[in-house]
């Protein structure tokens, strides 16, 4: 594909816009941000260099980074998959009954409703003595206190994330297999394939490119989890839920210091990242481009 | 990347870090006449009140107050805004990162400590403005005192006292408390009605007054000491602490939130008519009697003692007219805008006034149940003798998450309590 | 016979999914019709004593809650055209125009999609003071309209066109801008939907920003900052929360509603499949 001139130029055109208002706007802050790690950043007083002191305090005793971190891979190792799975499923699902714009909107509605709202909801559906509690003990089953104990508190968080985000890649996906080649899935019928085999060998290789997109933008909004730990645990309890990002904001906005909240954000955005660059590159091997 | 955009993110990188020095948010709209010191005419000025938002009826009030200012003082006009109260200092934080902190700041004592550094004392300009302390409720004016400053002047004075459901107590058989009871009576009630009615008679909370008061009335057990350092560690506390647990693990007879995010637990529980009695502000006086479907009683907590707290109004320490912002808070402060926040249901500082709050506490509710605004005063008034200004740290309020956090493995039995106590002092001590 | 038997159960099956999915909404719009004290009531019930209609309009007189859904309207519909504009202008450059270096740069795009806002808000409320835009609708509208989001999404469309077409357009004499605006504007009409409702819903639901960055809570706030203005300082009224929420839901699914059928199966074989 070997072109006579190089479209950069052209390409400088067409990034003006975003390049400008990606300097202005994202840059700027951005470098701020980082440089903020560096310093002794309280909100009144003075601000001082503080050179690594910010990152090595994050795994000084008593920080609570070291579990934020670990909660948050936790977060994303589980949320990632399931979500790819279950909104792929639903996808195809909906795209066989006749009434998917339905469904469609239907299982988008979370998508589009406040967390404060959808937060508290699933807190008083998990309460002891709630509806799922009641629900539970007609069949004779005591149900723990999903919320208060250790051990599910996290699990009952990631359904309500799952939960809240299921509708937009089930959106995505819908509108990729609306739109997949009718040429293509008849000629791989003729050639024998049906149902699963069809599914597997012709319809998600072609869906690659939506799946590539999907799992990219779920792996950094799972990475950020924030809000509906922050409304449903808080955190706790002790630090089965805290979350880098909740960390951050907690450290800025009500302990007043910014230099230590800037250090594991940029842990995280380190970690993201590589992450992503790793998926970056191995898209060659498959997603499949025209 | 282009050399001019290269350029343009240096410059701006660079102003950027220049500290700011805007001051706050407020503009002269006419330059005084002369200089500073010819006390003639006073220059026109609008200050800027940030103040967490009453709801739209409360708004309306606190609004009438700052029109009212303009009255006193023409040359005054006070500009009121009102955050979500759970997120006011939230945004206060950002506002003072950037030197927009409003000119009139709202302040609850308890916050106090960690604001205190952004805030103008105000000893000398109180000294030539007519402030006469007498017509002041001492406790009132205290709790907004940070080491031996004075820093804002309150519109209000809270106790922490006891909530009971009168109807639940009778059905149970057992007498109603009264202002001063002790520990053994409160933990013989609580058994008897938690037998009587299957569910626990007590509500916990993680709500850092309502809780800590609890255990100061236990023992006189305190979260912080006189120089503002966390003494969670402390012997009395863990005492205080385990009796507190002990009352969900080991006695069965109080409730336990669902999860660290239910900080106000108890007090919504009590409300609900889940619980039978909860600790919770003398503010919720007039709101929880009106809100329950039960019958209301108050009275002291058990044993001796409670912390008190309030919030007020005070300088944000960039004001260019604090002289001004100091008449503008004696007029939202005055005796008149006092006696029309008693009558809103808002427990005066100003000691006058409280007949007012009483007797609109007995128009409201003394018909609902009789008697209410009687009891209402003996509360109030029996703990208002024992009551402590209650201390925080200059980083209260991320204390408070990490408490909840750890506080309730101890509410649930999961964690020891002294550990859990230990705990938490490591992480915010 | 068979296959309609299958198909029917299939579709009871995906119904009952459904419902049960939907049911936390449905407790939202239930709960949102109780009386105040009863929302915690235990044991939980799905309809309180009454059916308290009157917690809508209480929901106006508590705060201007119509206030706050037309600027959230506004913020929304301004910040996504901008994001539309900008993003379908990159996405071009990054998706169909080639270039050395367009895949790194791509790669460095999304990194700063990578810093969690919350760490940047303080620095753009300092930049913003430089500007004097505190407090005012571009700097709700503008700081993030610049985001890698949209120009990815659309990028990963773009990159799915047929080739051919723009080559064809090329051939018969078509720049680049007008390949842009004719040849592939129109064919990515379905992604430019997906875009459009995510940002919608993204402005329409951000709160952290509009908290730090507006004063006049009442001619900027948006929808999640009124919603919060019912958290007293003596507790919420819930009841009224609820409702708020349900209110806040409408606009956002009318969007989505209105973009459905953008999203349907064009004419031409686009998507985000790959040929």
């Amino acid at each position: 594909m070997a072109r006579k001139r190089s479209e950069g130029p052209a390409a400088l055109g067409f990034l003006v816009p975003s390049v400008v208002g990606l300097t202005i706007f994202v840059m700027v802050p951005t470098i701020l941000a980082i440089a903020t790690s560096l310093f002794d950043w309280p909100t009144f007083g003075d601000v001082e260099f503080a050179g690594l002191k910010n990152y090595r305090r994050l795994f000084a005793r008593g920080s609570t980074f070291p579990a934020a971190l670990r909660n948050t891979i936790v977060f994303t190792l589980v949320i990632v998959p399931l979500n790819l799975v279950l909104t792929l499923g639903l996808a195809f699902w909906v795209a066989t009954s006749r009434w998917r714009r339905f469904y469609r909107v239907l299982f988008f509605v979370p998508v589009v409703t406040p967390t404060v709202a959808t937060s508290i909801i699933w807190k008083m559906i998990y309460q002891p003595g709630g509806i799922l509690d009641d629900l539970l003990s007609r069949v004779g089953f005591t149900m723990p206190n999903l919320l208060g104990t250790g051990n599910t508190a996290l699990m009952a968080v990631v359904v309500v994330v799952i939960w809240n985000g299921l509708g937009y890649n089930t959106l995505i996906f819908s509108a990729a297999i609306d739109q997949l080649p009718d040429d293509v899935i008849a000629a791989a019928r003729i050639d024998g394939a049906s149902g699963w085999r069809q599914l597997w060998h012709v319809k998600i290789p072609l869906l690659t490119p939506a799946i590539f997109f999907a799992t990219t933008i779920t792996m950094i909004h799972a990475f950020q989890v924030f809000a509906q730990p922050y409304v449903m645990t808080a955190g706790g309890p002790g630090t089965a839920t805290v979350t880098v990002v909740m960390d951050v904001y907690q450290t800025a906005f009500q302990g007043g210091a910014l230099g230590a909240a800037s250090a594991p954000a940029m842990v995280l955005f380190a970690l993201i990242l590589v992450v992503t660059a790793v998926q970056w590159l191995g898209q060659r091997k498959w997603v499949h481009y025209e | 990347m282009k050399l001019i955009t290269k350029l343009g993110t240096l410059a701006i990188a660079a102003g950027l870090a220049v500290p700011l020095a805007t001051g706050c948010a407020s503009t002269a709209t006419t330059p005084a006449p002369g200089g500073a010191s010819s006390g003639a005419a006073a220059q026109n000025v609008t200050l800027d009140w940030g103040f967490w938002n009453q709801g739209e009826a409360g708004n309306k009030m606190w609004q009438g107050l700052a029109d009212e200012v303009n009255k006193q003082h023409p040359n005054i006009t006070v500009k009121l805004t009102s955050p979500p109260f759970a997120d006011y200092f939230t945004k206060l934080q950002s506002q003072l990162a950037a030197n927009e902190a409003p000119c009139i700041m709202s302040m609850q004592s308890l916050r106090l400590p960690a604001f205190a550094q952004a805030m103008e004392p105000m000893d000398e300009l109180l000294k030539t403005s007519g402030f006469n302390a007498s017509e002041w409720n001492p406790a009132a004016i205290k709790a907004l005192q940070n080491n031996g400053k004075q820093y804002a002047l309150p519109y209000g004075i809270s106790t922490v006292v006891l909530y009971y459901n009168k109807d639940a107590f009778k059905d149970a058989g057992v007498a109603e408390p009264k202002p001063g009871w002790t520990v053994a009576e409160f933990e013989a009630a609580a058994r008897t009605i938690t037998e009587k009615t299957g569910k626990p008679a007590f509500g916990q909370s993680f709500s850092d007054l309502h809780m800590f008061s609890t255990l100061y009335a236990y023992n006189q057990a305190r979260p912080v000491d006189e120089s503002g350092k966390l003494t969670l560690t402390e012997g009395k506390m863990v005492d205080a602490f385990t009796w507190y647990t002990g009352l969900a693990t080991a006695k069965k007879v109080s409730l336990v939130p669902a999860s660290a995010s239910d900080i106000p637990w108890g007090e919504q529980q009590f409300v609900a008519g889940n619980v039978a009695m909860a600790s919770d502000g003398s503010w919720n006086i007039s709101s929880n009697a009106t809100q329950a479907k039960f019958n209301v009683g108050v009275t002291t907590l058990p044993g001796k003692g409670t912390f008190s707290a309030n919030s007020g109004f005070g300088i944000s320490k960039n004001c260019k007219y604090k002289k001004e912002a100091l008449q503008a808070i004696q007029v939202i402060t005055g005796a008149k805008a006092q006696e029309t926040a008693a009558a809103a249901g808002t427990f005066p500082a100003r000691t006058a006034a409280s007949k007012t709050f009483y007797d609109g506490l007995a128009t409201k509710l003394d018909s609902k149940t009789p008697g209410y605004s009687a009891q209402a005063k003996a509360a109030i008034e029996g703990s208002s003798g024992d009551a402590l200004p209650f201390l925080s740290t200059t980083k209260w309020d991320q204390t408070t998450k990490t408490i909840a956090r750890e506080f309730i493995l101890a509410y649930t039995g999961s964690q020891d309590p002294k550990k859990t106590l230990e705990n938490v002092q490591q992480t915010a001590g | 016979m068979l296959l309609r038997v299958r198909h029917a159960v299939s579709e009871g099956l995906l119904l009952i999914v459904a419902l049960l999915f939907i049911f936390p909404i449905v407790y939202t719009v239930a709960s949102s019709l109780k009386p105040a004290g009863e929302v915690f009531s235990r044991p939980p019930t799905l309809v309180g004593s009454e059916l308290r209609w009157a917690n809508y309009t209480e929901v106006f007189e508590y705060a201007p809650f119509h206030r706050y859904i037309l600027n959230g309207v506004i913020q929304s519909g301004l910040g996504t055209v901008v994001v539309l504009i900008v993003s379908a202008l990159a996405a071009y450059a990054f998706g169909i125009l080639r270039w050395r270096g367009r895949d790194q740069t791509l790669l460095a795009y999304l990194a700063t999609m990578m810093i969690p806002q919350e760490v940047l808000v303080i620095p753009m409320f300092l930049l913003l003071q430089r500007l004097g835009w505190i407090n005012t609708w571009q700097a709700l509208i503008l700081p993030w309209a610049f985001g890698a989001f949209g120009t990815f999404l659309l990028r990963q469309f773009f990159l799915s066109l047929p080739y051919e077409l723009v080559e064809a357009a090329r051939v018969d004499g078509c720049n680049h801008w007008q390949t842009f605006l004719r040849v592939i504007l129109p064919l990515a009409k379905p992604s430019l939907a997906v875009l459009g409702v995510w940002t919608f819903i993204t402005y329409w639901n951000s709160f952290l920003w509009p908290l730090i960055v507006v004063n006049d809570i009442v001619e900027l706030g948006n929808v999640s900052i009124g919603l919060q203005t019912f958290f007293g300082e003596r507790g919420a009224a819930w009841n009224l929360i609820l409702a708020a929420s349900v209110i806040a839901i409408a606009p956002t699914i009318l969007v989505v509603i209105l973009l459905q059928k953008h999203l349907v199966k064009g004419i031409a074989t686009v998507g985000l499949a790959g040929r």
